[in-house]
């Protein structure tokens, strides 16, 4: 009997019992993170982290999210599909009784009831209601500039005043990141670019330390709360650089080999083309919106359905075009691109014929990035989301009754 | 005999040797560092910033920033002493009568480091209401540039945050809220500190401010239909609070 009642309680219980935790948990922490881990992480990010990671089939579709919700994902789905720790620290302040700094992690026992695939998604969702750009900081650390620390799985992030954020799916051998990320407001297709994003938009106050803006890469668990100094990996390298320099300085580092004429051309058009099919989206979002409510909208709404920065960011993109032409032309290189990149070069700087990335702004309206560009240089195209269709495209500089009438911010 | 004569010839020799191995160490770390610098021989001609180097610096920063400095906190500024005078100006006001109501309106808190910059990075207000704990975030802005929206959250019994809903005066963000004077008052950045401060009515606030100082605050609220209001003042050394 005595024997009995022994092992009950020494082998049946624990056993119990730690099967009643490890059910607990979201998942089941089967490894810890190390630089194989870190370098497995790195390459499911660069063949795996795609724009259509919410369209496939699993835990995460259909999950709408916005740009740090995105850069967390990242992390989140990797830890949990190869049961590592995912750990991030109360982005609310919470403290424990000794006053340290409490933690959200994947062993929160909130959703016990559910399939493993079920908690995965309700952690996800609950983190996205908690998480923001101003938590990344505390969640990650600067990292050095050379491809082996900036690269695929790592960030980028703006100063607080733009909050925003990039995933890094990989970095080119011309030195280039492909960039994935989310925007306002959330929704489940991400968005991609191919480029540097400007500086004026990353760092408005200056390139410093203190605006933790730069390319950044998560913290392992144990290096939450630590001062991010003391965190393995940490750099001040990226503040070192010069901000009228910044994107080719990072280039330069980041690349194996040249950029040719033709793929500076290719990537430039990419870019507009990227940026101009994007803008279709947020700006019908945009008027649908303001087809329903008809009034003006507040602050909030504004911030997220304006496009102040987008539109900076893809003038800017034009005018790198419009430089490369110019560079090319004085040098006399021009000839001496092959005639399909060529064509659409011209198409989109000076409206030749052809068809390159026409854009259908709505179920009857076409107009050629030739007309879009030709509204930037008139000055023409609005990113007040209370405009009309024509004034946002800068088919028109016509003010709509709303645009008159109502705030900005 | 002979061995001892040698002695100082054997210290020169050990010395010479030291001192040329330690000169190749550092020519080839040297050599190191200046094909790391460039990863591609074919580089188009790119300035870098003369200190731009390598090998990492690391030590600890001069301002620690945001998320780092809750582990240096400074030592609070204000007494318990001037804490009496604000803890009885809450309780004259009927604070905690208004609270445990529902909503409290904290119309404006400034602060300023000793250069006269206001900085506020981000507000977390923490209090309690019902027994249950609740903690608003409200992130600044700058000159109209893009705001993130104020989150509220419960604090459940695993001690974590739960997002809620805000309350719908708290949503119109063109009212005279908090929300809105926080968040059109202050610019966002800079380096700061945190802290918490105990009130009464089961409320703490936690601070976030630049510098390690806090010169001065205004905490306004209205309290059963009456507006009451508190302001501190750091000045020449003697720190005067005035309860309204």
């Amino acid at each position: 009997m005595g024997f009995r009642v022994f092992f009950f309680f020494a082998i049946v219980f624990p056993s119990v019992f730690s099967f009643t935790n490890s059910q607990a948990a979201v998942w089941t922490n089967r490894y810890q993170w190390d630089a194989n881990w870190e370098s497995r992480y790195q390459q499911w990010v660069n063949e795996a982290w795609d724009a259509d990671f919410y369209l496939r089939r699993g835990p995460y579709k259909n999950l709408r999210v916005d740009c740090a919700d995105a850069v967390y994902t990242m992390r989140y789905a990797f830890a949990a599909e190869n049961g590592l720790p995912f750990v991030i620290k109360d982005p609310t302040g919470g403290k424990d009784a000794s006053g340290a700094p409490m933690v959200i992690s994947n062993s929160i026992t909130r959703w016990d009831n559910q399939s493993d695939e079920d908690k995965k998604r309700s952690f996800l969702n609950y983190l996205f209601g908690v998480i923001s750009t101003r938590s990344l900081p505390a969640d990650s650390y600067p990292v050095a500039v050379n491809r082996k620390a900036i690269t695929s799985g790592t960030f980028l992030l703006t100063d607080a005043a733009s909050h925003h954020s990039w995933t890094v799916k990989y970095i080119s051998d011309t030195g280039i990141p492909f960039l994935i990320f989310s925007s306002r407001p959330a929704k489940s297709q991400l968005f991609t670019r191919f480029e540097y994003p400007t500086t004026a938009f990353t760092f408005p106050h200056g390139l410093t330390e203190q605006s933790h803006a730069g390319f950044r890469a998560f913290r392992q668990p144990q290096d939450i709360g630590k001062a991010v100094w003391e965190v393995p990996g940490y750099s001040q390298q990226q503040y070192q650089i010069r901000l009228n320099v910044w994107a080719q300085t990072l280039q330069s580092a980041l690349s194996i080999r040249d950029e040719a004429a033709e793929e500076v051309i290719e990537r430039q058009l990419f870019a507009i083309c990227q940026g101009a099919q994007d803008r279709i989206i947020y700006v019908n979002d945009a008027l649908n919106y303001i087809g329903k409510v008809q009034r003006c909208l507040n602050a909030v709404e504004y911030d997220d359905l304006s496009s102040p920065s987008r539109d900076r960011r893809l003038l800017g993109s034009i005018e790198d075009l419009q430089k490369t032409y110019n560079e090319l032309s004085q040098q006399g290189y021009l000839d001496k691109i092959s005639a399909p990149v060529k064509a659409k070069f011209l198409q989109v700087l000076f409206g030749s014929a052809g068809n390159y990335c026409a854009l259908q702004i709505s179920a009857n309206k076409t107009m050629s990035l030739f007309e879009l560009v030709d509204g930037f240089d008139k000055g023409w195209v609005s990113s007040n989301p209370h405009d009309s269709l024509e004034a946002r495209w800068g088919m028109t500089n016509q003010k709509s009754e709303l645009a008159k009438k109502c705030a900005t911010y | 005999m002979s061995k001892k004569r040698n002695q100082p010839f054997f210290y020169i020799a050990v010395i010479v040797v030291i001192g040329l191995a330690g000169i190749l160490f550092l020519k080839k770390e040297s050599a190191t560092a200046d094909s790391a610098t460039t990863t591609s021989p074919q580089a188009p001609d790119i300035i870098l910033s003369p200190t731009f180097t390598e090998t990492t610096p690391q030590p600890p920063p001069q301002n620690p920033s945001a998320a780092e400095a809750v582990q240096n906190k400074p030592a609070p500024i204000f007494s318990a002493a001037d804490w009496d005078v604000v803890m009885k100006c809450v309780e004259a006001s009927d604070f905690k009568k208004y609270f445990s109501n529902g909503f409290l309106e904290l119309n404006q808190w400034i602060n300023s480091d000793s250069r006269g910059q206001k900085t506020v990075d981000e507000v977390l207000i923490h209090y309690v209401n019902g027994g249950v704990p609740y903690r608003l975030r409200v992130s600044p802005s700058q000159r109209g540039e893009a705001k993130e929206p104020p989150r509220l959250f419960k604090v459940d019994t695993d001690g974590l945050p739960t997002p809620i809903d805000l309350p719908t005066q708290w949503k119109n963000m063109s009212d005279n809220s908090i929300l809105s004077m926080i968040r059109q008052t202050y610019p966002v950045g800079r380096t700061i500190e945190s802290g918490r401060w105990n009130i009464p009515g089961e409320m703490t606030m936690d601070y976030t401010l630049e510098n390690q100082q806090i010169t001065q605050f205004q905490m306004q609220w209205m309290a059963a239909g009456k507006a009451a209001a508190i302001a501190c003042d750091q000045a020449a050394q003697k720190i005067k609070c005035q309860c309204n």
